[in-house]
């Protein structure tokens, strides 16, 4: 995407996909094609800002996640001490009562 | 696995936000957790680990502060509107009285508040899941939501089970679930 110089004059050109290709479409010169340009950019702009914003969606979530599992895990430490002072104890990762 | 300190004060008193003293747990109180956190652990840590949970009642409520924290962090991310908000949290009281919250031993209540906060995570999630996926995203993304999804799910479902397993234990062991120095006795 891009401004290339021929015979000395700038012509704006996009890179497309096509298929699996990426092709050079023809846009223009002069006025046209700088507020065609100008169009693109802005609309480069908006795609990386959503990038970011869903980069950073992203970054929450995980660490959402990790704030809720160390507080589980916290619970779970805690369930697991009572059950031990309750007399429980962990056979093959189940708890059982001791007998006696 | 190491748990997380709120304060380690070595086991000062030390003034909360009314002023009142309340025994911040000790680092040793923490070591005899770790240490007995694991199968068959000695009996002698088994009795520190006893005298350590009454000596520091507070880690239970502490426990509790934390997930209603943590609660109130995912219903403002839920919902802007007060509205909402108060809609949410309306839903989480329902939440707790289907679960018998007020008829709860202490330990069940922490566990209780541990599925109601799975549940808003849930929520949450879903919210986004439906957000993202509803428009055309990349396919490293929906793998993304997808897995997000199914460990919202999966901590939602744990956090039911270990309030089952619990109330099972309680029940048909007859047997004393205690917690610091309240005992509960559940026939």
């Amino acid at each position: 995407m891009g401004w290339e110089e021929r015979n000395g004059r700038m012509y704006y050109y996009r890179k497309v996909r096509d298929g699996d290709a990426v092709r050079s479409e023809y846009v223009g010169c002069g006025t046209f094609a700088e507020a065609i340009a100008q169009i693109d950019r802005a609309e480069r702009c908006k795609r990386e800002m959503k990038r970011q914003q869903n980069r950073e969606e992203r970054r929450a979530v995980k660490a959402e996640a990790r704030r809720i599992d160390d507080t589980i895990r916290r619970i779970t430490r805690l369930t697991h001490a009572a059950l031990l002072v309750s007399g429980f104890h962990t056979h093959k990762g189940q708890w059982r009562k001791k007998r006696g | 696995m190491d748990f997380t300190r709120i304060k380690d004060s070595g086991g000062r008193s030390v003034g909360n936000e009314d002023g009142i003293e309340v025994n911040a747990p000790s680092r040793d109180v923490y070591e005899i957790l770790n240490k007995t956190n694991k199968e068959d652990p000695a009996k002698e840590d088994v009795q520190a680990l006893r005298k350590a949970l009454k000596e520091y009642p507070d880690l239970w409520r502490q426990a509790g502060d934390l997930v209603k924290i943590n609660q109130e962090h995912l219903i403002g991310k839920i919902a802007s509107a007060s509205v909402m908000k108060e809609s949410l949290r309306h839903g989480t009281k329902e939440l707790r009285r289907e679960l018998g919250y007020e008829q709860s031993p202490p330990l069940e209540r922490l566990l209780i508040e541990q599925v109601v906060l799975c549940w808003l995570h849930y929520h949450r999630t879903q919210h986004s899941y439906i957000n993202r996926t509803s428009q055309s995203i990349p396919i490293t993304q929906a793998d993304f939501w997808e897995r997000k999804m199914s460990a919202a799910q999966r901590r939602y479902l744990r956090a039911v089970e270990s309030l089952a397993r619990i109330r099972r234990y309680n029940g048909r062991s007859g047997v004393q679930i205690n917690i610091a120095q309240q005992q509960v006795n559940m026939s």
